[in-house]
């Protein structure tokens, strides 16, 4: 059977190898959104999906400023710059830029400045004309003025349009939006190295870069140096410890290949589940290797402890505890899966198929590759010199004292300093630099941008515009153009008729025959048909529909995001406080859910033994979850949603260490102290790692998860070294 | 005795303008007077007939000011606005032609008379040439007169003399 379940074993691998290749080939198949650590079924669905379109809009907007000593080779690099970027999918605002005055052109009798019809000032604009007309150089013509004699076009580009590209001081304005999500790795891989390469080109020309996808292209490197550091100091620190111990080859391929067999798993079962990984899973997943590893050892000290008794002989001793280990552990990653957050989604699918694929692997394939030590009994005494010092460690009674004394001041301290961290603004650092080359852009640009924008919403596209213009309409005029509102281009029907009769009748009828006679035009079509024109994309992204219901996203410059939009249909939408109330939300439900995993495990347990003195198992996990609490707020760091979902891994890998010596104490009393220590030093190492990450979700998770199995691996001690105590009295 | 336009001393200061702007299918041309001062890192354009206007160009933007009403910041809309830029219009008021070469490509006009030069200035970029066909500035001891001619036909000229008072 065990043959059978070998092959089988293979061909998942060999199966989960080629889905690894055949989707490593796709550009989706990785991303790097940080907002895919947000919950995302704690939000409503019109808000759900009017954030992902805002961040979307948001995230694809690129601008560059150029600059230099010699203005006409700034032109040049930036020329340059502008054809290396739409080589990489950017669509420059020139054209939206040109899309969208033709579309105020078209619609230039039903438009206005005023948010409100009642606040349209005909002598404002008839005197803002008669300005353009005499300004130095204003862009005016008289093929324009016969069509538009009051110049509302120019006047409806100043107040409606945003900064677009163009000459901005002594710079140039490169901007545009990108063609694909700036999460993409493959979009990031292809913009920020032909933004370098332009800089190789032109070092002479200074340049400031504001955009998601150089920050976002910033954290995927910083991820990939965290993997590779991660993965590589676990890595080798694992190797070598296995050399010391086990002083063979075989085991340290053995061990290789359970956890190679593990990742391959993992990352195929979430390829076949998800449409894209998150860079991010592969940081938390790393810390697999420590878990799966676990498993070869477990089934790899079986040969020095038994002189490599037959292989189904050490399977047999091995099978019920590493079946207990990999349920509970995989129970404990697949309840991250409860908490709607989609990257924790794929780190449960990851690590489960990747712990499932490691037992499986260790139980049918491992047995067949680690044969018979050439000296066993020079191994097997070598091995006993290791567990010897652990042998000798006797409890004493005064150390329960010491040891309680330890985990209540650790607790008192953690008590006192314990604090919470929900915002999500907090989760990743920025890069300096991009932080200050953004502000200098916005600075050039005169505009001030926040996360927060107006949401408007209604049965139909009209309802959603006119619910947006009488929030409008009840701002101030500085708020009003601190907003890009679709309905300032676009008004609802209603509106369309009330502007286009105030024009009539407060401007052309007025001052139009005064116009003409001043100028001098020979001829004058104000109301001339004009073709129809669709909405320029730029206008078009900020409206969607979802369930029936059509919204309207209007983003918010700083001063537009201090007004309050109280109105039916209506709201200010500030995301990362929406997510960081979900994230608090969800920290205090995840308590709940830590009693919920405890129970599943408590019936596993006494399903599997049998015996209500099994329950002593649970006893290291719980005191580990405590710690996992307290050590990190002892030393000031907050507690996080990610702090708490670290609790269910835990559970999963701290009961471990106690199945393992209960296993010991209960059946045969064959002793497990080196091979449980191993164990637990290579868990907690790969996760104490993820300690050093700079994203603050990975970090919190992994500290929380080393204080948690730490104190369970020394907990685990105390019920066993008592049990066996009284057995050996 | 005229100088040579590439030997012309930077000038800054104040000087009068009238401007003149021949559009196509306006009968009438646009005229307004006013007042230039030219600082170092700043032109203040001051139209005070027909109305009054006030443009400002800074390093850190253009701001307009109509009728004595709230100054507004006018925001970077197309490629005509580079002559408007302190490398632009700046250079051209102060007879910084060494600074000019870098927009445009300079050539010598037929010349006038008792010395008077012409220079012909053609945007050199492609950007700016959508806005702006050539640039005529003429001149004897100074810039005297400066006439913008359009892609679309249209024209402007603007004649230069120095302050009064």
């Amino acid at each position: 059977m065990r043959g059978w379940g070998a092959v089988l074993c293979v061909l998942w691998c060999l199966a989960a190898c080629a889905i690894i290749g055949v989707r490593v080939q796709s550009a989706r198949a990785f991303d790097s959104d940080i907002q895919n650590l947000l919950p995302q079924n704690a939000l409503e669905p019109t808000i759900r999906a009017a954030i992902a379109d805002a961040g979307s809009v948001a995230s694809q907007r690129v601008a560059v400023l150029v600059w230099g000593e010699d203005p006409a080779r700034t032109d040049e690099a930036a020329a340059d710059l502008e054809r290396s970027l739409v080589e990489v999918g950017l669509t420059p605002d020139r054209t939206d830029g040109e899309a969208l005055g033709r579309w105020l052109f078209a619609n230039r009798n039903a438009l206005m400045c005023a948010a409100n019809p009642a606040d349209f000032d005909p002598d404002a604009v008839a005197r803002q004309s008669q300005a353009m007309l005499y300004a130095p150089l204003a862009p005016i013509s008289g093929e324009m003025l016969v069509r538009d004699p009051f110049l509302l076009t120019l006047q409806l580009s100043q107040c409606l349009a945003p900064p677009s590209a163009g000459y901005v001081n002594d710079g140039v304005l490169i901007s545009g939006a990108l063609s694909e999500s700036a999460f993409r790795i493959d979009v990031q891989d292809q913009v920020v190295p032909a933004y370098e390469a332009w800089k190789a080109r032109w070092p002479d020309v200074e340049a400031a870069r504001a955009g998601a996808v150089f920050f976002a292209e910033e954290g995927a490197r910083q991820a990939r140096r965290e993997i590779a550091l991660i993965g590589g100091v676990s890595g080798i620190v694992i190797l070598a410890l296995l050399f010391v111990c086990f002083r063979r080859p075989e085991a340290i391929v053995g061990t290789l290949a359970v956890t190679a067999a593990g990742g391959v798993g993992s990352l195929a079962a979430a390829f076949l589940v998800f449409p894209s990984v998150h860079v991010l899973v592969f940081v938390f997943g790393t810390a697999l290797i420590g878990v799966t590893s676990d498993y070869a050892l477990h089934y790899l000290a079986t040969g020095p402890q038994t002189g490599w008794a037959p292989a189904a002989e050490r399977v047999k001793r091995v099978s019920r505890p590493l079946a207990v280990c990999a349920l509970a552990t995989a129970l404990g990653f697949a309840s991250l899966g409860i908490f709607g957050v989609a990257i924790f989604n794929q780190v449960a699918v990851f690590a489960v198929a990747g712990i499932l694929t490691a037992w499986w692997f260790t139980m049918t394939v491992l047995p067949f590759m680690d044969l018979r030590a050439r000296k066993p009994e020079a191994m097997a005494a070598w091995w006993a010199k290791l567990e010897a010092p652990f042998l000798a460690f006797k409890w004493k009674s005064a150390w329960s004292w010491v040891g309680a004394l330890v985990l209540l001041s650790i607790i008192g301290a953690g008590v006192a300093r314990f604090s919470v961290l929900d915002d999500v603004r907090q989760f990743q650092p920025r890069s300096t630099q991009l932080a200050a080359e953004e502000q200098r852009v916005r600075e050039a640009v005169g505009f001030s941008a926040s996360p927060s924008f107006l949401l408007s919403y209604g049965a139909d596209a009209n309802e959603a515009r006119a619910r947006e213009e009488a929030i409008l309409s009840r701002w101030p005029e500085e708020a009003v153009r601190d907003t890009l509102a679709l309905s300032r281009f676009d008004p609802s029907a209603s509106r369309r008729v009330q502007n286009e009769a105030e024009v009539r009748a407060r401007l052309y009828q007025p001052y139009l025959v005064a116009r003409v006679q001043e100028l001098g035009l020979m001829q004058v079509e104000p109301f001339a048909a004009v073709e129809s024109l669709p909405l320029p994309a730029l206008i078009a992204d900020l409206e969607g529909e979802v369930n029936g219901v059509h919204y309207l996203v209007a983003p918010l410059g700083a001063v537009a995001a201090q007004q309050q939009a109280g109105g039916e249909g209506a709201r200010i939408v500030d995301p990362a406080s929406r997510y960081s109330q979900a994230f608090a939300s969800f920290r205090a439900l995840a308590a709940w859910a830590v009693a919920a995993a405890f129970a599943v495990c408590m019936l596993i347990v006494l399903a599997l033994y049998r015996t209500w003195r099994a329950l002593v198992v649970l006893v290291a996990p719980a005191v580990g979850v405590a710690m996992a609490v307290a050590v990190p707020a002892a030393f000031g760091m907050p507690i996080s949603f990610f702090s708490v979902a670290a609790l269910f891994v835990v559970i999963g890998t701290g009961i471990d260490h106690s199945v393992f010596l209960f296993e010991s104490a209960e059946t045969d009393g064959e002793a497990k102290e080196l091979v449980v220590f191993l164990a637990a030093l290579t868990t907690i190492l790969s996760m104490g790692l993820m300690g050093f990450s700079g994203t603050y979700p990975v970090a919190s998770f992994g500290v929380a998860v080393a204080a948690g199995v730490t104190a369970a691996y020394l907990i685990s001690f105390v019920p066993v070294r008592g049990r066996r105590g009284r057995a050996d009295e | 005795m005229c100088i040579e336009p590439n030997a012309l001393p930077v000038e800054y200061g104040a000087m009068s303008f009238t401007q003149t702007r021949h559009l196509n299918g306006v009968r009438a041309p646009l005229v307004s007077r006013g007042q230039a001062v030219i600082a170092a890192e700043r032109v203040d354009w001051r139209v005070t007939s027909p109305l009054s206007i006030l443009t400002t160009i800074t390093p850190a933007g253009i701001t307009q000011t109509v009728e004595g009403g709230r100054p507004q910041r006018l925001s970077p809309q197309g490629g005509g606005d580079a002559f408007l830029s302190s490398a632009g219009l700046f250079n051209l008021l102060v007879g910084d032609f060494t600074s000019l070469n870098t927009h445009y490509t300079i050539a010598r006009g037929a010349p006038g008379a008792g010395g008077a030069w012409t220079l012909v200035l053609t945007p050199r970029a492609a950007a700016m040439s959508r806005f702006v066909s050539a640039i005529e500035v003429g001149g004897c001891t100074r810039v005297e007169s400066v006439e913008v001619r359009q892609a679309n036909g249209d024209r402007m000229e603007i004649a230069l003399t120095p302050a009064e008072g």
